[in-house]
């Protein structure tokens, strides 16, 4: 089968690529480590690069900085023309850097002093990975369980079903809420990351087991299902063979528009500070530093991870609308 | 000998009486033919024959999945999905693990048998006509070594000249396989052509059965004439 993607998808497809590449290779890309913290910069605005010094062109290097407060203690930070850093490159397996007590902020720092630019593609192996695992698990279930309700039918079909629906009458993110609640407080990173990634996949199943039910249905009164049936194939054969390749096409697209959805779930749960855990970075929880309108006003870099977010979502649901354009048989014969 | 007993059976969905108290008897080597309207229970009757459907009341012997079945249309009983490898593979799975030189070689014989070449293993069913579809459904059908072969409308999908050379198989594979078929139609030419025996099916109950021969140039049930009448009308009398 061969799949033409429009060239919006194409781009939004790129566009994920070049984050994920980042993310995955953020130890090298970024110049400090997420916990890499100064206090002496609290709030640092981006740094500049200069590649003049004195109207000679010189290696790109940045200038020290000093904090002062001015006369409403509001942070000042001055620059130090006699403190110079070179920027190098490729020195102790990071892309580029500046050598202590030199800081480079390339995007600014948070209230710790730890670089943005860094923490931002840390926590985006965080927030792009929570979406894609939660849609995997919740996938897995909603195609399971949809296809044998929809296969089988009958009391099967009814028990199933039920149970999608106590998932869905449920509003998303109270039920987020609550799932959170129930996971012990004392759980540590990695504990905290599955558990977040087993609560959104447990929001997610049920619209999907309930679409996928109704394609097999449809499916399970086929030709070819009823072939297999007197040819003595198993069932749960039959569910996988036949019916669930058939709802592929539809669970591609939403997939991809499912991925958006749970990388904002994990925003919104990090945000009120019931998902990941500082130090560890993720999209959400750098943004629940702006949740005051005062960081915002002063440092308003820190709104960035929320422009990160922005873009992966959409790209998401670009590719998501492309796919199900292009498996689209009508939409393909026009074009 | 009996290879399948159908013994009053009946089906209904709702209010509607699908198959009502219908007996046949099948033995070994008949090829019978079913023939009414659409909706007159033909369908509902093969699906009880494979067991696709439960009956009412009455029962059916046969013996445990020695009856296969040939579908109407092989657009629709061909997965799109799998290749003809995958499709023919599937009849060999009641016999349990086979070594695959022996999967191979059965599955090759069995589209020589059907006169397809065996290079169209890697092949989907979208890249065939009409006809060799319906080759590789038999061939499906014919892999699961069955005694009995239920042909619901197996050629009414395909045109004239592929209709005749499917049929022409049919009888070289009733030979060649001992099969026992039941055909299942309305197209009275192919089944004066094709069939010894003839049910007649009208509103879910067998109104006339009897040999071929004598039931089409006699026919005693109003309902049979007028199904013979309308073939001599749609085929310009040549029947």
């Amino acid at each position: 089968m061969k799949i033409k993607i429009n060239r919006t998808g194409l781009l939004c497809f790129w566009v994920l690529m070049v984050l994920y590449g980042l993310a995955i290779f953020a130890d090298f890309i970024c110049p400090y480590a997420y916990q890499d913290e100064n206090r002496d910069f609290s709030y640092c605005p981006p740094t500049a690069v200069e590649f003049q010094d004195q109207g000679r062109w010189v290696r790109p290097f940045v200038y020290g900085r000093a904090l002062t407060f001015n006369a409403i203690h509001r942070r000042v930070y001055v620059i130090d023309h006699t403190q110079k850093y070179p920027l190098h490159f490729l020195k102790g397996g990071r892309l580029f850097g500046v050598d202590a007590p030199g800081r480079f902020y390339l995007w600014g720092a948070d209230a710790r002093g730890r670089d943005l630019f860094s923490r931002i593609w840390y926590g985006a192996r965080i927030s792009l990975s929570i979406g894609l695992l939660g849609v995997g698990i919740s996938f897995i279930l909603g195609l399971l369980i949809g296809g044998i309700a929809g296969y089988y039918g009958g009391w099967v079909d009814n028990i199933l079903m039920r149970v999608c629906e106590m998932f869905m009458m449920i509003p998303g993110f109270y039920l987020m809420l609550a799932l959170r609640a129930a996971v012990p407080e004392n759980f540590n990173s990695v504990q905290v990351y599955i558990s977040v990634v087993v609560i959104l996949s447990l929001i997610g199943w049920a619209s999907l087991a309930r679409i996928i039910r109704g394609m097999a249905l449809s499916l399970r009164e086929r030709d070819f299902v009823l072939a297999a049936k007197t040819l003595g194939v198993p069932d749960i054969v039959i569910i996988f063979k036949h019916i669930l390749p058939q709802t592929i096409s539809f669970s591609c697209a939403t997939l991809m528009l499912t991925v958006s959805s749970y990388i904002l779930a994990e925003a919104g749960l990090s945000v009120v500070g019931l998902g990941i855990q500082d130090p560890i970075p993720s999209w959400g929880n750098l943004l629940s530093d702006a949740m005051g309108i005062v960081p915002v006003i002063f440092a308003p870099w820190i709104l960035l991870p929320g422009l990160f977010i922005f873009i992966a979502v959409v790209c998401f649901n670009v590719i998501g609308d492309s796919l199900r354009d292009a498996f689209d048989p009508m939409f393909n014969e026009k074009g | 000998m009996s290879v399948l007993q159908i013994q009053n059976v009946s089906k209904s969905f709702g209010n509607l009486r699908a198959v009502e108290d219908v007996s046949i008897a099948l033995d070994q080597g008949d090829n019978l033919a079913i023939i009414g309207e659409s909706g007159c229970g033909k369908t509902t009757l093969a699906k009880m024959i494979m067991g696709l459907a439960k009956p009412d009341t009455g029962f059916i012997k046969a013996q445990y999945y020695s009856v296969q079945m040939v579908f109407q249309d092989p657009n629709q009983s061909l997965d799109p999905l799998w290749n003809v490898w995958g499709i023919l593979k599937e009849a060999l799975w009641r016999k349990g693990a086979l070594p695959p030189q022996d999967i191979q070689k059965r599955i090759e014989q069995m589209l020589v048998a059907v006169g397809l070449s065996p290079q169209v293993l890697q092949r989907f069913p979208h890249e065939f006509s009409g006809g060799e579809r319906q080759r590789i459904a038999i061939a499906r059908a014919l892999l699961a070594d069955p005694q009995v072969l239920v042909l619901d409308e197996a050629v009414s999908a395909l045109d004239t000249l592929v209709q005749k050379q499917i049929i022409d198989l049919l009888k070289k594979l009733k030979q060649d396989f001992n099969l026992t078929y039941i055909f299942i139609s309305h197209n009275l030419r192919l089944v004066r052509n094709f069939s010894d025996k003839i049910v007649v099916m009208y509103q879910g109950k067998i109104v006339e059965e009897g040999r071929t021969q004598s039931v089409l140039s006699a026919p005693a049930h109003p309902y049979t004439q007028q199904l013979l009448q309308a073939a001599f009308y749609t085929n310009f009398r040549n029947l």
